[in-house]
């Protein structure tokens, strides 16, 4: 057969128009009908996906190459991370019931916990089912066991990627021992969760505040949570009040007093807490044999030192007790730069929710207003970076630069390459030229595609195999380093 | 639909049902005949095209206007569930549930409704002998080609589509031409 031939063929063999009228019409009425819940809860993502301080949080939390831009990381950024990371567990107004719950936390020397994060995240159209799932034992005071398993899409430029895995650690005396699935993912996976592992060590003590972190506190019908009868609360966090809606519930044992179960229920994301096998005793398969030696798979290094090496950051996480003893009390809240400080203390603390019930009336509230207004300054700035990236899209195999700066907007079709082929022989700085050539060549696919295939495999590779280092000779030349990206919209 | 006026449209889409209503009620039609062509399945067709503008009520208040036309995100999220490969239990909850909770119910069932339609698409055996060849094809020639030839979109239209350069499109069809041949030719042989 003729190529023109079968163009013809093809012009001529097209279905006839076919249309299912009554599924149109259901369809529609359906649609309609979701239309409203729809559309609010995709306002509220959008403006929390389009916030380029949000977008600096994830950056630093998903991507070790940040790492520098953390020293200079302003409190509006910081700010940020309340959005992001939100509590997995967390204090009323009801003072004898707290007292009851602090009675009781005192009294618990073992106990297990797990925390189910989910949300749904959508890339270029497609929904991601994410989550973290955080299993905690606590032994004893010198003795704790983690395991995470997580579904995320990780970020790069703009561009996500779906990956799942696991890591599990023990945390004795003054060191952490960990087994990871995936070396290489080790740095990935701490940044991650790492937040949520600074809270999961304060444990009992972060659980309590969550009754004095809420405002408009309502008692609901009693519940059974694993077997346990419930007195069950929901309230509206604080800081979040008439910025975002939220809601965070808490079941604490009827006879006990004891946490058993914390939901925070936001519009895009659920986060349930469970808290049971309080002082059984819990039996772990310890990383090390009766000898003292590591078993097989098992990493040991000291638990925290002043620069995380596991949370890839310059952030000291100072102990909030410790945080909370550097207030004076003669704090002068119409100070912009005393809130800053404050809330850099806080959010730098061990536990940011026991460091904001700390705070006096007048502190919170200007916490809070400090936060709302962060919040809705950083939602009018946005298009602007995000529209500033190199992505990739893995469906269609094409590379994506965009530089408003420049008003360049390329794309470049990689067509059969692969990367598969690559040997990976090539040097970064000569990888990153040949993109920088490309993407700023008068004829940019021609450019790519004049390279040698072997050179182009080489080039596409790097995409795929996630060359972190030759992204960021990349980056830097393109358009001027990292934070060019992270930059805070002040 | 001029593109100022979709424009105003899908604006108005993000926090109007009525004008989200007048753009699907514009593009159903479209993205139907799109999503039936490369599938030759009506229903999964029914299947994709319900997910499609669920994702974009869903998503419509990202979508920022950048002179591209409504249509072409539309037939993103289209390819993107096509060559995904999409849930379809998850649709057919969905539409179970849209039959159900409607008032408006026709005399004609949907299940009628694709009968008649499957059965329109057997007939068409020129039609479904090229498709078969065009779905061994990689994904982004596939696109390219019922784009032109079914879909009878201009180059340029194609291009906004796959946010593709007029040449790599050209190169597309052409190079997915030649391999459409070669797989019509071995299919003659057989």
């Amino acid at each position: 057969m003729k190529e023109e031939d079968l163009i013809k063929k093809l012009e001529s063999a097209r279905l006839p128009e076919a249309e299912l009228q009554t599924h149109q019409r259901l369809l529609k009425t359906a649609l309609l009908e979701k239309y409203e819940s729809a559309s609010n809860k995709t306002a509220t993502a959008a403006k929390r996906r389009r916030i380029p301080i949000m977008d600096t949080i994830k950056e630093f939390n998903r991507n070790k190459w940040l790492r520098p831009a953390l020293a200079t990381l302003s409190v509006v950024a910081i700010v940020a991370m309340l959005f992001v990371m939100q509590p997995w567990t967390g204090n009323n107004g009801y003072t004898t019931l707290l007292a009851k719950v602090e009675a009781a936390a005192k009294n618990v020397e073992s106990y297990r916990m797990e925390m189910l994060w989910t949300a749904d995240e959508i890339v270029d159209g497609k929904t991601y089912e994410t989550y973290m799932n955080f299993t905690y034992e606590f032994v004893s005071d010198e003795i704790t066991h983690l395991i995470v398993d997580y579904g995320t899409v990780s970020y790069y430029n703009g561009v996500g990627t779906y990956s799942e895995g696991s890591f599990e650690n023990y945390y004795i005396g003054e060191d952490m021992y960990s087994l990871v699935d995936r070396n290489k993912a080790r740095s990935f996976l701490f940044q991650q969760v790492g937040f949520y592992y600074i809270y999961i060590q304060s444990g009992q003590q972060h659980a309590i505040a969550v009754l004095d972190f809420m405002n408009d506190i309502v008692q609901l019908e009693d519940e059974v949570i694993d077997g346990v009868n419930c007195l069950h609360y929901i309230g509206t966090p604080k800081l979040y009040e008439d910025i975002i809606d939220m809601k965070w519930e808490i079941w604490l044992g009827e006879d006990d007093y004891l946490t058993r179960q914390i939901k925070v229920d936001h519009e895009t994301y659920i986060t349930t807490t469970r808290y049971y096998d309080y002082n059984v005793d819990i039996s772990v398969d310890m990383p090390v044999d009766s000898d003292g030696n590591l078993k097989e798979g098992w990493e040991v290094e000291p638990i925290q030192s002043s620069e995380d090496s596991h949370l890839q950051t310059s952030i000291v996480f100072v102990p909030v007790d410790e945080a909370l003893a550097a207030l004076t009390g003669d704090e002068d809240w119409d100070d912009v730069s005393v809130v800053e400080e404050i809330l850099m203390a806080m959010l730098t603390s061990t536990d940011w929710i026991v460091y904001f019930n700390a705070l006096p009336e007048e502190g919170q509230q200007a916490v809070h207003d400090y936060v709302k207004d962060s919040y809705e300054r950083s939602l009018s700035t946005t298009t602007k970076e995000l529209s500033n990236t190199i992505g990739f899209d893995r469906t269609n195999n094409v590379i994506h630069y965009s530089n408003s700066a420049t008003g360049k907007d390329v794309y470049i079709n990689a067509g059969e390459i692969t990367g598969e082929n690559s040997t990976g022989l090539m040097d970064n700085e000569t990888l990153a030229a040949h993109w920088v050539s490309t993407f700023t060549a008068n004829d940019p696919q021609y450019c790519f595609d004049n390279f040698p295939v072997e050179t182009r495999e080489e080039m596409i590779s790097m995409f795929y195999d996630f060359n972190v280092a030759a992204h960021e000779l990349l980056i830097n030349e393109l358009y001027g380093g990292w934070e060019y990206y992270g930059k805070p919209a002040n | 639909m001029e593109l100022e006026q979709e424009k105003e449209l899908v604006f108005k889409a993000k926090t109007d049902a009525y004008a989200f209503g007048l753009l699907y009620d514009e593009y159903y039609k479209k993205i139907f005949g799109y999503v039936l062509h490369r599938t030759a399945n009506v229903e999964v067709t029914k299947d994709i095209v319900s997910e499609v503008f669920l994702k974009a009520l869903q998503n419509i208040g990202h979508f920022e206007w950048r002179g591209i036309p409504f249509s072409a995100w539309l037939y993103r999220i289209a390819e993107h569930e096509i060559s995904n490969g999409y849930k379809r239990n998850k649709h057919i909850i969905f539409l179970k549930q849209d039959a159900e909770n409607s008032e408006i119910l026709s005399d004609i069932s949907i299940e009628d409704e694709i009968a008649c339609a499957e059965a329109e698409i057997q007939k068409q055996e020129e039609f479904l002998l090229l498709h078969k060849c065009i779905v061994k094809l990689p994904h982004i020639y596939q696109e390219v080609i019922v784009l032109k030839y079914f879909e009878k979109k201009l180059i340029s239209e194609i291009c906004a589509i796959l946010g593709k350069r007029e040449g790599t499109v050209k190169s597309l069809l052409n190079r997915g031409i030649k391999k459409l041949k070669k797989l019509m030719d071995e299919n003659a042989t057989f």
